[in-house]
C-alpha cells in the first residue's frame, strides 16, 4: 500500500536506509513510512493552504486596484475622496470595460502594446459616453485610469511567482521534519552524554548493593534513559534469555557512541570479574566524564544560544518593518484625508 | 454499568463534545496525580480549574488577536492556530514549574535522608519519618508514600507500583534503594557487615544527591540562557504593536494612521508576527525540554 505514493523510499533503497538512520539517532520512535507520510500529508496541507493564501491576496490586490478612484493620479492631481456610490460606479465601469475587452480576445501583449494605447483608451471612452452614465470627470481621463487598472490587473493575474512561492514554501514543508531531526540530534548531543553520566553513577551505586547483578545494574540504567531506552531494553530481554556474551556482542556492534561503548564493555567484562572488581574503575570513569562534559557544555551552550536567537533575530526584523510600515506608505495621499 | 447506560442514553454529537473536553481533563488529571500523588478522583476539581482557566485565557488570547487582524479568512485560522499554541505552552510551562519545585528540593531531602539514615544505622523507617518530619513540603508525600509502602507486607509490590507512579526517574531510583535498604542493610549477619552495608547505602545516597545537583545547575544553566529568548518571542508582538502606533500617530498626526494599520498588508504583517512569536516560543520550549 506504500508503494502507492509516488515519494516513498521502497526497503533497501539508499533514502530509506538514510531516513531510518536519521530517525535512530534522533531517537523518534517512528518508522519510515510513517515518517514519508506525515511530510507528504504536510506538503499537501501546506500547498493547498499557501495556494489559498495566495489566491485571495491577488484578489484582494485586484480588488483594492478596481475600487482605488485615485489610481495613476499623481501629486499635482487633485485628490478624489472616495464614497460608496462612486466606488460602486467605478467598479461597474471597470466591469463593462473589462467584458468589452476580454482576455479571450485581447491578450495581454496586445493590450500593454504602446501603439495600441491610444486605441483601447478611446474605445473605453467610448463606451462610457455610451453607456449614460453621467460622470463628474472628463471621460477621457476616466478611460486612461480605467486603461491602466485594466492593464496593471491583467498583469497581476497572469503572474505565476505567486503559485511558485506557494509551492516552494510546500516543498519546505515537506523538508521540514528533516530539519526537525537534525536539529534534534545537534541539540541532543549534549543530553546524550549527560545520560552516559548518569548510566555510569547507576553503575556506581547498584553495582555495589545486593544482589551484585548485572541485570539489576542494567534495570537501573533503564530506569534512568531515555535515548538509550530501546538499545537497553533489547539487551535486558536477551540476557533474560540466558545468551550473556552473545546479547552483549549483538548490542555492541550496535552501538556507535564510544562512552556507551565503553560502558557497555566494562559490564559485560564484570561476568567474568564480578561487579565489586570493578566498580572503582567506573568511578573514576564517572570522574573524567564530568570532567569532559563540564568543557563540552560550555560549546554546547554556545550552540544552543545561537539556535535560540534565530526567532528571537527574526521577532526583532519583523517589528522593525512593522514599525516603519506606516513610514513606507508616505507617498499616497489618500492617507492625508482623516 | 452506570457509565454505559449514561453514555448509551445520548445523542452520538453530545458524546463527541463530551470526549473532546474529557481527553484533555484526563491528560491534566495524569500529569497533576504524578505530580501531588493523590487520586484521579480528588485531582478531578483542580484539573477542570486549571482546564477551565486554560480555555478561559485562550479565548481573551483568540479576541485579543482577532481584534488585531480579522480582515482575511486565512487571518482567523492563523488567530485559531496561535490561540492552540498559546494554550498548551502555557498549560506545559504551569506543570514545568510544579516540577521543577519537586526537582529543586530532592537534593537537600536526599542528603538529610543520608544523614538520618546513618544515624539509625540502616534502619530505613526511623530514617524516613524523621527526614518527613525536616524536609521541604514538597517532597513530604513523596518519602511518606515510599515509608508506608516499605512498611507494607508486600513491599517490593508496593515500591513497584510507587515507582510507576513518582514524576521524577531520581525518586525512582531512590525507591529502589531504598528497597535494597531495607531488605539487605539491617539483615545482616554480623555488626560489622551492618556497619559495611549502611555505608554503602549512605555513600550511594550521597552518590544520587551529586548527580541531582550537576543536574540541576545545568538546568538552571539552560532555563536562565533560553527562558528570557522564549517570554521575549512570546510577547513581543504586545509592546511593539500597540508602541508602533501609538509613536506614529503621535509622529505623523496628519495621516489617517488607523486607515493605514487596518489594510489587510498591515494584519498580514501583524498574523506574521504573531505566528512567529508563537513558533519561536514552542521551538525554545522544545529547547529546554529536550535536555530535561
Amino acid at each position: 500500500m506504500w508503494r502507492l505514493y509516488p515519494l516513498m523510499p521502497k526497503p533497501g533503497e539508499k533514502r530509506y536506509i538514510n531516513a531510518a538512520a536519521l530517525l535512530a539517532n534522533g531517537g523518534v520512535s517512528l518508522s519510515v513510512e510513517s515518517f514519508y507520510l506525515i511530510k507528504i500529508c504536510l506538503f499537501i496541507v501546506a500547498f493547498i493552504f499557501t495556494i489559498n493564501i495566495q489566491i485571495t491576496n491577488v484578489g484582494l490586490n485586484c480588488r483594492s486596484i478596481m475600487t482605488d478612484l485615485n489610481f495613476s493620479r499623481t501629486a499635482m492631481d487633485a485628490y478624489v475622496a472616495s464614497d460608496p456610490e462612486r466606488v460602486q460606479l467605478e467598479l461597474y465601469l471597470f466591469q463593462a470595460a473589462s467584458e468589452a475587452l476580454d482576455s479571450a480576445s485581447v491578450s495581454l501583449k496586445m493590450l500593454t502594446d504602446e501603439d495600441n494605447r491610444n486605441i483601447y483608451t478611446e474605445y473605453i471612452s467610448n463606451l462610457i459616453s455610451n453607456s449614460g452614465i453621467s460622470l463628474k470627470e472628463d471621460a477621457v481621463a476616466a478611460a486612461k485610469r480605467l486603461y491602466l487598472k485594466l492593464v496593471t490587473v491583467r498583469s497581476i493575474q497572469s503572474q505565476y511567482r505567486f503559485y511558485l512561492e506557494a509551492f516552494l514554501l510546500s516543498v519546505a514543508m515537506f523538508f521540514m521534519p528533516n530539519l526537525i531531526v537534525i536539529s534534534k540530534i545537534k541539540l541532543i548531543e549534549d543530553k546524550r552524554d549527560w545520560e552516559v553520566l548518569h548510566f555510569i553513577y547507576v553503575f556506581s551505586i547498584f553495582g555495589r548493593l545486593p544482589p551484585f547483578s548485572i541485570k539489576e545494574v542494567l534495570s537501573g540504567m533503564l530506569l534512568v534513559s531515555d535515548l538509550f531506552k530501546n538499545l537497553l531494553s533489547s539487551l535486558l530481554n536477551s540476557l533474560k534469555s540466558g545468551k550473556a556474551e552473545d546479547a552483549f556482542k549483538e548490542t555492541l556492534s550496535k552501538t556507535d557512541n564510544q562512552d556507551i561503548y565503553e560502558l557497555l564493555e566494562m559490564l559485560r567484562l564484570s561476568i567474568n570479574t564480578g561487579l565489586l572488581g570493578i566498580v572503582d574503575s567506573v568511578d573514576e570513569m564517572a570522574v573524567n566524564q564530568q570532567k569532559w562534559l563540564e568543557v563540552k557544555s560550555m560549546k554546547r551552550r554556545k550552540t544552543k544560544q545561537v539556535y535560540a536567537m534565530i526567532p528571537v533575530a527574526a521577532a526583532m526584523l519583523l517589528a522593525a518593518i512593522y514599525f516603519s510600515y506606516s513610514l513606507s506608505i508616505l507617498t499616497d495621499p489618500s492617507y492625508f484625508i482623516k | 454499568m452506570s457509565a454505559m447506560i449514561y453514555f448509551s442514553n445520548k445523542p452520538d454529537s453530545y458524546l463527541r463534545i463530551e470526549k473532546v473536553f474529557k481527553m484533555p481533563l484526563m491528560c491534566i488529571n495524569a500529569r497533576l496525580s504524578r505530580i501531588n500523588q493523590q487520586s484521579y478522583k480528588s485531582n478531578k476539581g483542580r484539573s477542570g480549574l486549571i482546564l477551565l482557566t486554560a480555555m478561559i485565557s485562550g479565548l481573551i488570547y483568540g479576541i485579543i488577536t482577532l481584534t488585531l487582524f480579522h480582515k482575511t479568512w486565512y487571518h482567523k485560522v492563523l488567530s485559531v492556530f496561535s490561540t492552540m499554541i498559546f494554550i498548551f505552552v502555557s498549560t506545559d510551562m504551569y506543570f514545568e514549574l510544579l516540577e521543577k519545585r519537586i526537582k529543586k528540593d530532592i537534593p537537600s531531602t536526599l542528603k538529610m535522608l543520608s544523614h538520618y539514615y546513618t544515624h539509625y544505622q540502616g534502619n530505613v523507617v526511623p530514617a524516613l519519618n524523621d527526614t518527613i518530619d525536616r524536609c521541604s513540603k514538597n517532597n513530604k508525600v513523596f518519602l511518606s508514600l515510599l515509608r508506608d509502602a516499605l512498611t507494607a507486607p508486600d513491599c517490593e509490590k508496593q515500591v513497584a507500583q510507587l515507582e510507576e507512579a513518582m514524576p521524577s526517574v531520581w525518586l525512582k531510583m531512590l525507591c529502589r534503594i531504598m528497597l535494597f535498604a531495607k531488605e539487605n542493610g539491617g539483615r545482616a549477619a554480623s555488626p560489622e557487615q551492618r556497619e559495611v552495608k549502611v555505608d554503602v547505602i549512605a555513600r550511594n545516597l550521597k552518590r544520587l544527591n551529586s548527580v541531582l545537583m550537576q543536574l540541576n545547575i545545568e538546568q538552571e544553566f539552560n532555563d536562565v540562557e533560553l527562558m528570557g529568548m522564549q517570554l521575549f518571542v512570546f510577547s513581543f508582538p504586545y509592546f511593539i504593536i500597540p508602541i508602533s502606533q501609538w509613536y506614529n500617530s503621535s509622529l505623523l498626526s496628519d495621516m489617517n494612521i488607523g486607515l493605514i494599520y487596518d489594510s489587510v498588508q498591515a494584519q498580514n504583517l501583524v498574523a506574521i508576527m504573531m505566528i512567529v512569536g508563537n513558533l519561536g516560543t514552542v521551538f525554545i520550549h522544545w529547547m529546554r525540554k529536550l535536555h530535561n
